[in-house]
């Protein structure tokens, strides 16, 4: 077996442990997690495929990884800082408290 | 191809206790774990910069950023997440169940891949520079506005909630002491004030 079929799969079952998180947990925090493991799942598809893919010379499949961690790093900062603001609001976390954006 | 054979099931298996455990730093850690381990996988299979970037940024910055966020908003509902309702786990399962079956049959029927004998060499440090100041500078460009944005927003969203907090208790104080209409600000002129050490 090739290792890019391998690959592949564990970037699947790693995008579906993401979404499953996401859709299941209620800290928002723990969202988080899930859509980070759903970076890192599209990640190692990109790697996947400039490694044992096609012949990739201008280093595509690279670029877009560094790309990917800089805006999921963004994504994790204003993500998180908005969290703290609701979470100096209602003091809590859980997604069933914060229904509400208005103070 | 050992290395893959060796880190796939290490990687599932934390990825999996990000999603499942109970405890929000438990978890929070076996995502810095699963970060980790893809790093070493980049940095198996030649990727190195790739690899290090993954270390410095995603294990360094973001997973550190939640754990230290989880700390700040620690409460008392950790135990919340232990008593999972069967119904959310039923309608979770539901929604990615389908999603997984359908990313597995496509790739099972791309029977047509080009095969692995023509695998990437590893990249030099100064090829991918030149790429990414050349043909990339655009999206360069691109990120370092974004980052800077980013950079502003938070520092603004991290003082303006101080701000505005301190705001409007000073306007429930006043509606307070003339009529007190607003129920939301009863709560809130009654709820404990955070102390340092609350935990």
């Amino acid at each position: 077996m090739t290792p890019l079929p391998l690959l592949l799969t564990l970037s699947s079952l790693l995008f579906t442990l993401g979404l499953f998180a996401v859709l299941t947990r209620r800290n928002v925090i723990l969202i988080l997690v899930g859509i980070e493991l759903m970076f890192n799942a599209a990640n190692i598809n990109f790697i996947a495929f400039w490694r044992y893919g096609p012949p990739d010379p201008d280093l595509i499949g690279p670029m877009f990884v560094l790309f990917a961690i800089a805006i999921a790093a963004a994504e994790a900062a204003v993500g998180l800082a908005i969290i703290l603001m609701g979470f100096r609001h209602t003091r809590s976390t859980d997604l069933n408290r914060l229904d509400s954006l208005h103070g | 191809m050992t290395a893959l054979l060796i880190l796939s099931p290490l990687i599932l298996l934390a990825a999996l206790g990000a999603v499942w455990l109970a405890r929000p730093v438990h978890a929070a850690l076996l995502l810095a774990l699963t970060l980790v381990l893809t790093a070493v996988y980049y940095l198996a299979i030649g990727a190195d910069f790739i690899g290090l970037v993954q270390l410095m940024v995603y294990v360094g910055a973001v997973a550190m950023l939640i754990v230290f966020s989880l700390l700040i908003t620690r409460s008392g509902d950790e135990a919340e997440e232990i008593a999972r309702r069967p119904l959310v786990m039923v309608v979770g399962l539901a929604c990615t169940l389908p999603v997984l079956l359908v990313l597995l049959h496509s790739i099972s029927r791309a029977g047509n891949l080009p095969p692995g004998a023509a695998e990437s060499p590893a990249f030099s440090l100064a090829q991918l520079g030149t790429a990414l100041f050349t043909t990339h500078a655009p999206a360069v460009l691109t990120v370092a506005v974004l980052l800077t944005a980013v950079m502003i927003g938070a520092a603004l969203f991290a003082r303006g909630a101080h701000a505005s907090s301190v705001h409007r208790d000073a306007s429930c104080v006043t509606e307070f002491s003339s009529a007190p209409r607003h129920a939301s600000c009863l709560t809130e002129s009654t709820r404990k004030p955070p102390t340092p050490n609350d935990s």
